[in-house]
């Protein structure tokens, strides 16, 4: 299954693209097929093929989309994730922008805190504004399907609402994803283990 | 009176600061010869500072050395938060929370709940894990609060300064081990923040005794049917509450489930002075009749702020935004930050000395007619 990558944060947050910007002359003269070929293999040289890039030209700069297998554990997108811009030859920057959204957008981090019989209640954190929180009553019917099983107390999802342009053309989306992580591993699992021992040992309990 | 104004030296003070609810509260306390005590922690949730911390500080009181015990009543959300920075410029202080029988479950829950991801932990675990961290640097221990527990004993130009712990009760600690086993057992995604089930049952009470004055802090401790459990085993089991106190904090922001009348008969004066801090995410506390009940049985009643009925989002969006949200099915609300503080000192020297309350920011005296 192939997933875009969400540009602004979680990588199984929304189905997003990330963009990157050619630098310096990203406003200058027409699109240059060559400048996408140069770009393209420098990226493919120092990341991945299974990256695929398309190219969209935008108003004030020249913009890749690039779509990636999500499925695996990627060392390389966590390398990108973790960068405010990632450096991807001497003279392109692969920057972290809101992809196909515009700036008018609205991201907050939930937890549900209580199950109703046709919805859930949940504290949302504002990923926008910071600041104080929220209480949203969430129904059902505006869950997909393949989220419903996970709502439950304590389940963690991300909620974005803003203008999104594709094609040229803007319309409003509301999106609930669910996050989706690996179960423990038992590596994982043993480090915790060993770090409660360790700590066992040192404090002690009047 | 400032806010900046410290106590004089024959003045101890109980000041509660509140958040509105949502937030959290706490207790700062200044006992013997100019020695503090913060009872748990909340945060403004826009600087992030710990509230109790600006609050001392603001004092000018040097908390690297002065801050002397820093209680943790229970574990929730709303009193914890910022605890552990507060720990880390503490340098002094040391760290009280309820009595864990299995050690090793319990520091096994926290280090697994704290390395999760930061989406889905829980913060009163990342909190805790700080702390621990804190205390494996500093080498000491933790004292465990249990029933009738001394945690503070100085004496000071000829008057005894205590502090007791009330609860947990032996039942409570009990439970609290097997819901950490049931917690352990919830560990099969990375993904789902752990929402322990009763901890309110686990709140440390603490009684304050300076000479002739006792003070009762009433953390969120509820009443359950089983005596072995809440109030109830503080009323029945009690062996240090002999003299009634004439300051109280109200118990779970004056709800339902911490009212016992046995509570006001047998452990309050009759001029006790009671404050509390309200509740207000979706349900609000307290409610009106509880109000009622706590003022018709206090001399004064003090809350940091009021209960307020926040129906609305948030006002910083930009108005388009604002237009589709409006628009969707969600019913979104605003948990607002109401900063209040309730300070009361009095001259623990004299017999018959009245408490003086003073009210800052949000905080009001309660009057009904």
């Amino acid at each position: 299954m192939e997933k875009h990558i969400d540009s602004t944060d979680q990588l199984n947050e929304m189905g997003d693209t990330m963009s990157i910007i050619s630098e310096p002359d990203n406003t200058q003269s027409d699109y240059n097929e060559h400048h996408t070929k140069v770009l393209k293999n420098s990226l493919e040289e120092q990341v991945d093929t299974r990256f695929k890039l398309k190219p969209v030209l935008q108003s004030s700069s020249k913009h890749f989309e690039i779509t990636a297998n999500l499925l695996d554990p990627d060392p390389v997108l966590d390398k990108i994730y973790s960068l405010d811009s990632f450096q991807v030859s001497g003279k392109y920057v692969l920057n972290r922008l809101h992809g196909n959204y515009t700036q008018k957008i609205q991201k907050w981090k939930g937890h549900i805190t209580e199950v109703l019989k046709e919805g859930f209640v949940a504290k949302l954190e504002d990923l926008t504004n910071q600041g104080t929180d929220e209480i949203g009553e969430f129904d059902i019917d505006d869950i997909s399907t393949q989220d419903r099983p996970l709502i439950s107390v304590g389940s963690v999802f991300y909620w974005t609402v803003g203008y999104f342009i594709k094609n040229g053309q803007i319309s409003k989306q509301s999106l609930i994803r669910f996050q989706r992580l690996k179960e423990w591993s038992m590596q994982e699992y043993d480090k915790a283990i060993d770090t409660a021992e360790d700590l066992s040992k040192k404090i002690n309990w009047d | 009176m400032s806010i900046e104004n410290k106590p004089s030296a024959d003045e101890i003070e109980i000041s509660l600061i509140g958040t509105g609810g949502g937030y959290g509260e706490s207790i700062v306390i200044k006992m013997a010869n100019d020695d503090w005590i913060i009872v748990d922690s909340c945060i403004n949730p826009i600087t992030k500072v710990p509230l109790p911390l600006e609050y001392i500080e603001n004092l000018g009181v040097d908390v690297s050395k002065r801050v002397k015990l820093i209680i943790c009543t229970h574990w929730h959300d709303d009193h914890i938060q910022g605890i552990s920075e507060i720990f880390k410029k503490c340098s002094q202080a040391n760290f009280c929370m309820a009595k864990v029988t299995d050690k090793n479950k319990f520091l096994q829950f926290v280090a697994l709940d704290s390395s999760k991801i930061d989406e889905a932990s829980n913060s009163s675990t990342k909190e805790f894990s700080k702390c621990l961290k804190v205390l494996e640097m500093r080498k000491k221990n933790i004292i465990s609060a249990f029933p009738d527990r001394t945690i503070y004993n100085e004496n000071f130009d000829g008057t005894n300064f205590k502090i007791f712990t009330l609860s947990p009760s032996d039942l409570a600690i009990q439970k609290f081990d097997l819901e950490i086993s049931d917690l352990i057992t919830e560990f099969g995604t990375k993904n789902k923040k752990v929402i322990p089930q009763s901890p309110n049952l686990k709140s440390v009470v603490l009684l304050l005794e300076v000479g002739n004055h006792s003070m009762l802090l009433g953390a969120d401790l509820e009443v359950s049917t089983d005596p072995k459990l809440g109030w109830k085993a503080i009323l029945n089991e009690s062996q240090v509450t002999g003299n009634k106190s004439s300051l109280f904090k109200v118990s779970h922001h004056g709800s339902k489930n911490g009212f016992h009348q046995r509570i006001f008969d047998e452990l309050l004066d009759q001029e006790v002075a009671c404050k509390l801090t309200p509740w207000n995410k979706r349900n609000k506390l307290p409610e009106i009749q509880m109000l009622q009940a706590y003022h018709n049985k206090s001399n004064v009643l003090l809350m940091t702020s009021p209960v307020v009925s926040s129906s609305k989002p948030k006002r910083t969006r930009d108005r388009k935004i604002e237009k589709y949200i409006k628009s969707l099915n969600v019913k979104l609300s605003e948990i607002k930050f109401d900063k209040g503080i309730v300070r009361s000192r009095i001259k623990y020297g004299l017999k018959n000395a009245k408490w003086r309350h003073e009210l800052f920011d949000s905080a009001f005296e309660v009057k009904i007619p």
